[in-house]
């Protein structure tokens, strides 16, 4: 009778483990996942004033050259497809404050865009315009590099937190 | 406020600073906007809507008076909101009207006041705001019935070329719209229906109206400088006419001349008060002499009402710019 009870303790426990291991295993590849689609967003908004800066040469206007834009990660999280349907005058910020939720990218950067989405409406000339990308690519540029170097250490961190999880689980059922 | 699409009318308002678009939608004041040809806004002073020759200033409460007490005024942020919003948000996209002091916006040329950035001693565009013009088209289809009359009796070839002029606001866009119209569509030639190639260059893009052109054989150039337009106009669109609004100066006067030996008929617009005064200027003496404009339209307003005379022309006597000519 003792022994049938102390067996099905032991069981709840290691269940109750396997479902934290479960969860830290989960959790980090989930972190892993925003780490990733963070920095492919981020290289996404790069790439946005690259083509802002090579097109506003023609003088199209912004709401028409974001029609145009296409990029995979940007896709993915419909943030594109929001940026298109913007009726206002500055569509980016609009679609920055609307979308924020979908991206993965942090305050900063979004602040930067947003500032970016303010200087490029205003500016009275194609050239000033494309000194405008250009200054905001390298400030984008600088944050991309500050994630790239934290994320690399705390992707390494996750992914060995979800095989120490496993490794837990496989020891624990030994 | 004369426009037909109520799209455009719509987006037009959505432009303009919230106390002025509601004043322009009030019912009381429906009278008065459906006639205006121009809604001037101005920093810390009167903003007014042009109806005929009278300005009626907008007040505070939100109606249109000719004397007013307590006028609505606006500040430069609200100027400025508005420029932003008539360039949908990209005000580099109309760098080239900028330096010439204009917005155009679904047809509505917008004139700017202000303070002028320089580069390189060039107007390059504004950094201050201080007024908005807002020039309403108007489609008069009927506009330009004395001098189709005059075609109708003598024959577009005996017209020969047509040089329409008047002092600024009396119409001369609306009867350079409807001729046009009416010659790319169907007019009465010496007897006999016909229509003929008409290309517009539409400088200000202010000339082209849907309404006005549904159909018929008319081209057009947008944007694109006058002297620059005749010669592309004539090499790759090979109108029967040509049509310019507001012709004045001497490149614009060379390339007239050359695209009128090839054969094409000109139709164009400018500013004088009197035939004199017409003949006194370089430019246009200078196409006169050359045979270029054979008929002659003064555009006036005589008590209240637009009327036009017309004459042939010819040689003039004398030229204030000698180097020119």
């Amino acid at each position: 009778m003792r022994n049938s009870t102390s067996g099905g303790t032991d069981m709840l426990r290691k269940i109750g483990v396997l479902l934290i291991a479960a969860a830290v295993f989960f959790a980090g590849r989930s972190y892993v996942q925003k780490q990733t689609d963070r920095l492919a967003q981020e290289d996404g908004f790069l790439f946005l004033l690259t083509f802002l800066r090579v097109r506003l040469a023609d003088r199209v206007p912004l709401r028409r050259l974001y029609r145009d834009f296409s990029h995979k990660a940007l896709d993915a999280c419909g943030f594109t497809d929001l940026l298109r349907s913007q009726v206002s005058c500055d569509a980016l910020a609009s679609a920055l404050k609307n979308g924020r939720e979908r991206l993965a990218i942090d305050d900063t950067f979004c602040a930067c865009l947003l500032e970016f989405s303010d200087e490029i409406g205003q500016v009275s000339s194609a050239e000033d315009g494309q000194n405008c990308c250009e200054k905001y690519s390298r400030l984008l540029e600088q944050q991309i590099e500050l994630t790239r170097a934290g994320a690399k250490s705390r992707i390494d961190v996750s992914r060995k937190m979800g095989v120490f999880a496993a490794l837990f689980c496989i020891v624990l059922f030994l | 406020m004369y426009i037909a699409n109520s799209a455009v009318k719509k987006e037009l308002l959505a432009c303009l600073p919230e106390s002025v678009g509601t004043a322009l939608l009030r019912r009381e004041n429906a009278a008065l906007v459906s006639k205006a040809s121009e809604l001037r806004l101005r920093k810390d002073r009167y903003q007014s809507l042009t109806v005929g020759q009278t300005n009626y200033v907008l007040s505070a409460d939100g109606t249109f008076c000719e004397n007013v007490y307590a006028p609505l005024r606006l500040t430069e942020e609200e100027l400025r909101e508005c420029v932003f919003r008539l360039c949908d948000g990209s005000i580099y996209a109309h760098e080239e009207n900028l330096k010439k002091g204009f917005l155009v916006k679904n047809g509505i040329r917008v004139g700017i006041g202000g303070k002028c950035i320089l580069k390189n001693g060039q107007p390059f565009g504004f950094c201050e705001y201080d007024s908005l013009n807002f020039r309403f088209p108007h489609h008069i289809p009927n506009a330009a019935a004395p001098i189709l009359a005059h075609i109708a009796k003598n024959g577009l070839p005996d017209v020969g070329g047509i040089l329409i002029f008047s002092p600024p606001n009396i119409g001369k866009t609306t009867f350079l719209r409807a001729l046009c119209s009416a010659l790319s569509r169907s007019f009465e030639d010496g007897g006999h229906r016909r229509s003929v190639r008409v290309c517009v260059l539409d400088e200000r893009e202010e000339i082209y109206l849907p309404e006005a052109f549904p159909d018929g054989f008319s081209d057009f150039l947008f944007s694109c400088p006058k002297s620059y337009g005749i010669e592309l106009a004539t090499r790759v669109l090979s109108p029967d006419i040509l049509a310019c609004d507001e012709i004045g100066n001497g490149d614009e006067a060379n390339a007239i001349c050359r695209a009128a030996s090839g054969g094409i008929l000109f139709i164009a617009t400018c500013h004088a008060a009197s035939f004199e005064e017409l003949y006194r200027k370089c430019e246009t003496a200078q196409l006169l002499k050359s045979g270029v404009f054979r008929t002659l339209c003064r555009l006036y307003i005589e008590n209240g009402r637009h009327d036009c005379e017309i004459r042939r022309a010819e040689e003039p006597i004398c030229c204030e710019r000698s180097a020119f000519c």
